[in-house]
């Protein structure tokens, strides 16, 4: 397990669950599809080198990470943009949105 | 000071603060860089500075009387000196700032492109920054014609549509995290499957 705490800025949480609302209906799909960026979330701590960075901009220093949640007949992809702080041991989920894009 | 200051002298002043004195050219390209990376990211440039093609890399004409104004408040002072420096004839043309304060009003988004744009090229040599970053940029390269203005729109947005993201809002929530207003992921996703269980079982 990895020392690095998991933030999840305000406007980060509303992201995720107005994501959650809108796109998926019904609670267990909306539960399922939380365990899924719950675990992405987990899987980016475990490698924060799994994102990818931007070069030549202020991107440079973040990275952002595209996944996909499938839940049920649902198939979707979404992105993180998250910061790592290693002095501080502490990731930043600064951005969330769905990506759309032919998987 | 109370004085709200243009964008334009908002910017030099900016880079002037950088110190310990800066070359005009170098003052110009990275003025320059600033407005292609807040183009590419925000779809919107920081000053309204226009840019032509000079030998020497894009030019701001208008610069000069930005310098005048701040010079006047008592902002920079400026100073004539025999090129010694790796900046080379360019020396000659210092920008010194005065160490009186002003109220900046940049962006979240701003102040990140004005930080990398300080800190990726405040030291680079300048024939290199010049030759290999601002040359290199789309309007720089587009413009055939010297003193001719520079098509700047070619880069906006371009980098946002890469990232996908809004650079402001990535700043401000990066704002909310430094400032405690965050909970930890296991945090969130506990409250939020009680509150969608919740949801469920008051609607059965």
């Amino acid at each position: 397990m990895t020392p690095y705490e998991r933030v999840l800025p305000h406007d980060t949480q509303n992201l995720i669950e107005e994501f959650l609302l809108e796109r998926f209906i019904g609670t267990a799909t909306q539960l399922a599809a939380a365990d899924v960026i719950e675990a992405e979330i987990e899987r980016i701590v475990a490698n924060p080198m799994l994102g990818a960075s931007v070069p030549d901009g202020p991107f440079e220093k973040r990275r952002i990470y595209r996944f996909k949640i499938a839940v049920g007949d649902q198939r979707l992809l979404a992105e993180f943009a998250y910061s790592i702080n290693k002095e501080r041991a502490v990731v930043v989920f600064s951005g969330f949105q769905e990506v759309r894009a032919p998987l | 000071m109370g004085v709200t200051l243009s964008k334009n002298a908002q910017l030099i002043k900016f880079f002037a603060q950088l110190g310990p004195g800066i070359p005009r050219t170098r003052l110009v390209k990275m003025a320059y860089m600033a407005d292609v990376i807040s183009r590419r990211y925000l779809g919107r440039p920081i000053s309204d500075l226009e840019y032509r093609k000079d030998k020497f890399g894009p030019n701001a004409p208008e610069i000069g009387n930005v310098i005048s104004e701040l010079e006047a408040m008592g902002l920079v002072w400026t100073k004539n000196s025999p090129a010694s420096t790796q900046e080379g004839r360019d020396a000659s043309k210092m920008l010194f700032d005065s160490g009186r304060r002003v109220v900046f009003d940049f962006t979240l988004g701003e102040n990140e492109i004005l930080a990398y744009v300080a800190e990726n090229y405040r030291a680079m040599e300048l024939t290199e920054f010049v030759r290999d970053v601002v040359k290199q940029t789309r309007p720089f390269k587009a413009q055939r014609r010297f003193h001719e203005p520079l098509p700047m729109d070619l880069e906006d947005n371009e980098g946002r549509n890469l990232v996908g993201f809004d650079l402001e809002a990535i700043a401000r929530a990066e704002r909310q995290a430094e400032a405690g207003d965050f909970r930890t992921a296991r945090d969130f996703f506990d409250a939020l499957r009680t509150r969608l269980t919740a949801r469920y079982t008051e609607s059965h």
